[in-house]
C-alpha cells in the first residue's frame, strides 16, 4: 500500500504544484463547510451543544479506567467478547486469531480509521484472507493502493476521471466517469461480497459504558450490511471512544453529521448490543470488540494534550484548515491528517517521526472554531511546536535564524530600523511579481510587504479609535 | 501481566494528574432543553409536517393516510407504477396487515422470518421492494427507528431497492432527546436509525442515492 512517508517536504511541494489536487480538495472541503454552516444555522443551541459535549468527553476521559471496566462487564453480559490490545501488532494478531479459529477466508470492512491506524489490510495481504473495504471512497482508495486523504471523504484527491480509469483497469469494466454508474458497478460487486463474507469488521463511533454496546454512524448502509450479514462481527475501537451512557448520544448525533458531511443527520446509525443470530436468525453469532491503546494512554498521561483524545473524527477541522486545503491529506503522511492529524501524529508516532506535523498549520484558529467538541487545536499545535524546538528536532539553520530574529525583535529601535528594508527592496521587483523568498513560488505566493509597517499602522489604529 | 491490566494500569497512572475539573451544574442541559422547546412545532400535526419537510429535503417520499388498508392500496399502486409484483415484509403487525391486502391484489409477499435463516439474506437480496414498520419516527431529522425486537429482521429494509415504511402517527417524537426518554432501553440494544435513502457523495461530492441500501424510501404515516 502506498502509505506516503511522513511529512516529506518533497511530497508537500508536489502537492502544492498539483493544481488538480488543490482544486479537488478546495471544492470538496468548501462545499462540505458550506453545508455545515447552513445546517448549524438551524440549530440555535449549537454552541451550548459543543460545550455540553466537551464536558461529557472530559468526564469520559478523566474517568476512563472506571468506564472501561464497566463497559467490559456489560459487554460480557451481552455475550460480546472484549479484547484488549496494547498496540497495533497485538490488535492485528487478535483479529487474525479470530479469523483463523473460525476458518474465515472473506472479510468485509466498513470505514474505520482505527483499522487504518493499525494497517490491517496490509497485514492480511499475505494471510490468504481477503479483506475488502465496502465504503465507496475506501473501496476506491483500496483499489488504488493508497490510504485515505480525508477522514470522511477518503477519495477526495481523485477526480471522477481518475476513478473511471481505475475501475476500467482494475475491475475490467467499460470506462465511465458518471458517479452513478461508478457507484452501481461498486454496489454490484460488493453486494456479492457482503452476501458471502465470513467476518464483518467495523469501527465504533461511540460505545456506551452503562449498556456494553456501541454504534456505527454511516450513510451508505455498508456498515449495516457489514454488521448484519456475516456470522462474525469484530469492532475495533480506540479506548477513547467510550462515553458513559447512551442517553448522551443525542448530543453527539446533533454535532457529528453537520460537522462531518454537512448533513442534519447521517442516514444510518447502527446499534450493536450483543449477538443476534440466535435471537433473530440474522446478524452476528459472535461479536468481538478490540479495545485499542496504541499510544492513547501516553497521550492521556499528558494533561496539556489530553484533550486531543476528545476527537470524534468528524473532519470539520480539515475542511476549515487553509493548510489542508492546499496540501491535501496525503502530505501529512499518516491516517490522521489536517489539524487534528498534525496534533496526533507526533503524539502517536513520536516527536522525531512527527516533527514537521505541528508546523502544518497557520494557527489561524479556524479549526478550533469548528471543532464540535471544542478542542483547542491551535493551542495544542503551539505546545507541540515548542516541544519540537526544545528537543532540538529543528534544523540548525532554522535555530540560527530564530536566534537572530529574537535578537532583533527584542531591540525595538533596531527592529524598526531593519523592518524598513524589505518594503524598500520590494520596490526593485517588477510589479506583480512575487518576492523571491526561498520556498515561495507561483503556487505559494509571498505576500507583499506593507510600506508603513505594523508599528505605524497600530499607532494609527489606536489614535483613530 | 496481560494487556488488559497493563492498559488499565497505564490509565490509572496517567489519571493521577487530573485536569481542572469543570462542571456547569446542569446549566447547559437546561439551556439546550429550553432552546429545543422553542423550535419544536406544537402538536402531532406540527411534528408530522416537520417530518415531511425534512424527509423531502433528503429525497425521501411522504404520504399520510387513515388506515393500514389505505397504506396497502397506496403501496399497491406505487408497486404497479414501478412494475414490481413482489415485496418482502418484516415481522411487524402493520407490515403483515398491509401484506394481506397486497396479497389479494396479486403482489407476491415474502415474510422474511418465515424463510429459513440460512436462505433469508439471498432470497431477500433478490427482491426489489419491502414493506416495514418502524417503532418510532423522529420529527426534526425525519428519522425512523427500527428496534430489532419489534421488526425481527433488518434485511427487508437494507437489501431491497425500494422500502415502504408504514409508521403510526402516535409514534412521532420531537427529536432524539425525546426518543431516548421514550424508548425501552432493553429494546434499544440492537436497533438502527434510518434517515432517508442510502447515499454517497464520495466521488467529487456528487450525491448519488442507493449506495448499498435502498434507493427509494417511501414513508406512509397512518392515523
Amino acid at each position: 500500500m502506498n502509505t506516503t512517508p511522513l511529512n516529506t517536504k518533497e511530497y508537500i511541494k508536489a502537492a502544492l504544484a498539483d493544481k488538480n489536487l488543490r482544486a479537488a480538495v478546495g471544492k470538496a472541503t468548501g462545499s462540505t463547510a458550506d453545508s455545515r454552516n447552513a445546517v448549524i444555522g438551524q440549530i440555535p443551541y449549537w454552541e451550548d451543544l459543543r460545550s455540553r459535549v466537551h464536558l461529557i468527553k472530559k468526564d469520559a476521559i478523566e474517568n476512563l479506567d472506571k468506564y472501561l471496566i464497566q463497559f467490559e462487564e456489560n459487554c460480557k453480559r451481552n455475550n460480546i467478547n472484549v479484547h484488549w490490545a496494547s498496540d497495533a501488532e497485538e490488535a492485528r494478531n487478535i483479529i487474525l486469531d479470530i479469523a483463523q479459529k473460525s476458518n474465515s477466508k472473506k472479510i468485509v470492512k466498513s470505514k474505520s480509521l482505527t483499522t487504518e491506524e493499525i494497517n490491517l489490510n496490509n497485514f492480511f495481504a499475505d494471510k490468504n484472507i481477503e479483506v475488502l473495504e465496502t465504503d465507496l471512497g475506501e473501496y476506491i482508495v483500496q483499489l488504488n493502493k493508497q490510504i485515505p486523504s480525508h477522514l470522511i471523504i477518503p477519495a477526495m484527491h481523485l477526480s471522477r476521471k481518475d476513478i473511471g480509469k481505475l475501475f476500467a483497469e482494475k475491475l475490467g469494466v467499460e470506462y465511465t466517469e458518471d458517479p452513478a454508474e461508478l457507484l452501481s458497478i461498486a454496489r454490484r460487486i460488493l453486494r456479492e461480497k457482503f452476501l458471502n463474507a465470513d467476518i464483518g469488521i467495523s469501527g465504533a463511533n461511540f460505545a456506551f459504558a452503562s449498556s456494553g454496546s456501541f454504534c456505527v454512524v454511516e450513510n451508505e448502509a455498508n456498515a449495516h450490511l457489514t454488521i448484519s450479514l456475516p456470522r462474525i462481527h469484530i469492532a475495533v475501537m480506540g479506548i477513547e471512544k467510550l462515553i458513559p451512557d447512551k442517553k448522551y448520544l443525542p448530543y453527539f448525533l446533533k454535532l457529528l453529521p453537520p460537522s462531518a458531511t454537512g448533513q442534519k443527520s447521517s442516514t444510518y446509525v447502527n446499534f450493536v448490543g450483543g449477538v443476534s443470530r440466535g435471537r433473530y436468525g440474522e446478524g452476528p453469532e459472535e461479536v468481538h470488540i478490540v479495545l485499542l491503546d496504541n499510544g492513547r494512554t501516553k497521550i492521556l498521561k499528558d494533561p496539556k494534550l489530553r484533550e486531543t483524545l476528545y476527537c470524534i473524527r468528524c473532519g470539520a477541522c480539515l475542511n476549515a484548515c487553509p493548510v489542508y486545503k492546499n496540501i491535501g491529506g496525503h502530505s501529512y503522511g499518516w491516517v490522521y491528517m489536517g489539524p487534528i492529524g498534525a496534533a496526533l501524529i507526533p503524539q502517536y508516532l513520536g516527536e522525531s517521526e512527527g516533527k514537521y506535523s505541528p508546523f502544518l498549520s497557520s494557527l489561524c484558529g479556524a479549526c478550533a472554531d469548528v471543532c464540535p467538541v471544542k478542542i483547542d487545536l491551535p493551542g495544542h499545535l503551539l505546545e507541540l511546536r515548542n516541544r519540537v524546538v526544545e528537543s532540538g528536532n529543528t534544523p540548525g539553520y532554522e535555530r540560527g535564524a530564530f536566534k537572530i530574529y529574537s535578537m532583533i525583535i527584542s531591540r525595538p529601535r533596531l527592529y524598526r530600523f531593519l523592518s524598513r528594508f524589505p518594503a524598500v527592496m520590494q520596490k526593485l521587483m517588477p510589479a506583480g511579481k512575487p518576492f523571491p523568498v526561498p520556498g515561495y513560488k507561483e503556487e505559494r505566493e509571498f505576500a507583499r510587504f506593507d510600506e508603513k509597517g505594523f508599528g505605524k499602522r497600530y499607532k494609527e489604529f489606536i489614535n483613530n479609535k | 501481566m496481560n494487556s488488559r491490566d497493563k492498559i488499565l494500569n497505564r490509565i490509572a497512572e496517567a489519571l493521577k494528574t487530573k485536569t481542572e475539573s469543570a462542571s456547569d451544574g446542569g446549566e447547559l442541559e437546561r439551556s439546550i432543553s429550553i432552546a429545543r422547546g422553542s423550535i419544536t412545532p406544537a402538536g402531532s400535526d406540527g411534528l408530522w409536517n416537520q417530518f415531511k419537510a425534512e424527509l423531502e429535503k433528503i429525497s425521501g417520499e411522504f404520504y399520510s393516510v387513515h388506515s393500514v388498508d389505505d397504506a396497502a392500496g397506496l403501496i399497491n399502486s406505487l408497486l404497479n407504477e414501478m412494475k414490481i409484483n413482489s415485496a418482502a415484509i418484516d415481522n411487524t403487525a402493520d407490515a403483515a396487515g398491509a401484506a394481506q391486502l397486497l396479497g389479494k391484489k396479486g403482489i407476491k409477499i415474502t415474510a422474511a422470518l418465515e424463510l429459513e435463516a440460512a436462505d433469508r439474506k439471498n432470497v431477500i437480496a433478490g427482491m426489489n421492494a419491502s414493506v416495514v414498520s418502524p417503532s418510532f419516527a423522529v420529527a426534526d431529522i425525519a428519522s425512523l427507528v427500527f428496534a430489532m425486537d419489534d421488526t425481527g429482521t433488518s434485511y427487508p429494509h437494507f437489501l431491497c431497492d425500494n422500502t415502504f415504511a408504514i409508521v403510526r402517527k402516535g409514534s412521532i417524537t420531537a427529536d432524539q432527546f425525546e426518543l431516548f426518554e421514550r424508548i425501552n432501553p432493553a429494546k434499544a440494544k440492537n436497533m438502527f436509525f434510518v434517515t432517508g435513502p442510502s447515499r454517497t457523495a464520495d466521488i467529487e461530492k456528487v450525491l448519488v442515492l442507493g449506495a448499498h441500501g435502498p434507493r427509494r424510501l417511501i414513508v406512509i404515516a397512518v392515523d
